[in-house]
């Protein structure tokens, strides 16, 4: 050894300056993140569960799609309005992980008109998901409808499960044996009371729609009859 | 010298303003950005959102305002920090300022267009990794003044928005028959391949010809 190198800081100041920076940007920006997250999730979340109860008014017939989602132009009721319809109307009962609404026609432990559910999984590529309410005694399907922002489906195929030729052909349909897909659904054929159209060159949307109807049809029924013992 | 100033500003009408902006640097960057290098059909850069967000023009046009405002807020925020931020951990810096931006962008679409923020799905979040957000950062904003930086970035992003926009009116025409949501063509048979991301493979090399047939010069291609 014969030339001892001279000895460099490993840390010198200018290596303190670039750890100090960056430090101090990712600091401020998480912390105005943080702020603006705060700002915000109120709004965020209460969109989410507007759209949610809209749906749900949709799916019982109370609403329709056009006054409640329109094209163009402020829904027919605010956010508050559907709030209070709920609240005079609507009970929110969870079970288990799973969430369903009682709605009766004129106050809450009143008559009952309808249960509702909402059924979600995964389809495709994004999310599948339905509102449908069903008659009392869960034999029959009063209406569905479909929220069309959350929908994660391809455009042009699955995402048509957004459309109103798709849910609203579920109005009617009866939920025993089994609800079941066809392609061009006979109207005159015996079984044509289970059915519903698929949706064409959307076949896992379609299934996923058919599996999950019935899974979340028979979960509701052993629910009730639990609570009816 | 104040008397000169209102001279100036008197005898300033003389000259049209449509002659004498365009003298001025901020201008030329402007339209150089808009057409000469305009991102998406003569650098083809930005193809992911590109392919994925324009099956409506809605759609592209909103894509195409959130990478503007996320642009322009990282240019001059960039701009404005070039002096403090030490070279060797400029990249690292430039891509928390986009983050946080991008971020800011998602968050407010999210609550106060809900609509919207859905229909472009991932897309927003993705604006991060967009590479000329990062690339004006790096080429434009670490060497100039935020306002020129601001306005640099702004001529980028209103070139993004506009290629996207045009992208999405033809893909909505012959994939929807409508236009910005309105039905055009009754009746219509849609084109499923305007609809999903290889129909705007397609386009984007159509529009990368014409733009090349009617203005030959500047180089075609960048990165991914």
């Amino acid at each position: 050894m014969a030339q001892q190198p001279k000895k460099k800081k490993l840390i010198g100041p200018h290596e303190w300056r670039m750890v100090i920076v960056l430090t101090a940007i990712a600091a401020i920006a998480g912390g105005l993140l943080a702020l603006v997250n705060e700002v915000t999730k109120a709004t965020i979340e209460a969109n989410a569960k507007s759209r949610l109860r809209s749906s749900i008014l949709i799916a019982a017939g109370l609403y329709t799609a056009e006054e409640l989602f329109p094209a163009e132009g402020l829904p027919k009721l605010s956010a508050a309005q559907v709030d209070q319809y709920f609240k005079e109307h609507i009970q929110e009962i969870k079970a288990d992980s799973f969430t369903y609404w009682k709605v009766y026609k004129d106050k809450i432990g009143g008559e009952l008109m309808a249960y509702v559910i909402r059924i979600a999984g995964s389809g495709f590529q994004g999310l599948v998901a339905m509102q449908v309410a069903l008659k009392p005694d869960l034999s029959e399907i009063l209406g569905a409808h479909v929220v069309p922002f959350e929908i994660g489906e391809t455009p042009g195929l699955g995402f048509r499960m957004t459309e109103e030729q798709f849910w609203s052909q579920f109005k009617g349909m009866k939920t025993e044996p089994r609800i079941e897909f066809i392609k061009f659904r006979d109207p005159n054929s015996p079984k044509a009371s289970n059915q519903f159209d698929a949706i064409t060159g959307a076949t896992y949307t379609s299934t996923t729609v058919r599996d999950l109807l019935n899974q979340t049809i028979a979960k509701l029924r052993k629910i009730i009859q639990k609570e009816q013992k | 010298m104040a008397e000169a100033i209102q001279i100036q500003k008197a005898s300033a009408p003389a000259i049209p303003l449509t002659q004498r902006l365009p003298q001025t640097k901020g201008w030329k960057e402007l339209v150089r950005d808009i057409w000469d290098d305009n991102p998406t059909f003569r650098m083809i850069l930005a193809m992911c959102p590109t392919m994925g967000a324009t099956n409506m023009a809605i759609n592209g046009m909103a894509q195409g305002l959130a990478t503007l405002i996320a642009t322009v807020a990282s240019s001059a925020t960039v701009a404005a920090l070039r002096t403090i931020i030490p070279a060797e951990v400029r990249l690292p810096a430039y891509m928390i300022i986009i983050a946080f931006w991008v971020t800011i962008v998602d968050i407010f679409l999210r609550a106060y267009l809900p609509p919207l923020s859905a229909a472009l799905g991932p897309y927003v979040p993705l604006i991060i990794t967009n590479c000329f957000v990062l690339g004006r950062a790096e080429a434009f904003a670490s060497q100039n003044s935020p306002g020129l930086s601001a306005l640099d970035a702004l001529g980028v992003g209103l070139g993004f928005t506009m290629s996207l926009t045009l992208l999405g009116i033809v893909r909505e025409l012959l994939g929807f028959g409508s236009l910005f949501g309105i039905q055009i063509f009754s009746g219509w048979t849609p084109w499923v391949i305007m609809i999903i991301p290889a129909g705007a493979f397609l386009l984007v090399g159509l529009y990368v010809g014409i733009v090349k047939h009617f203005s030959p010069g500047g180089q075609i291609g960048g990165g991914a």
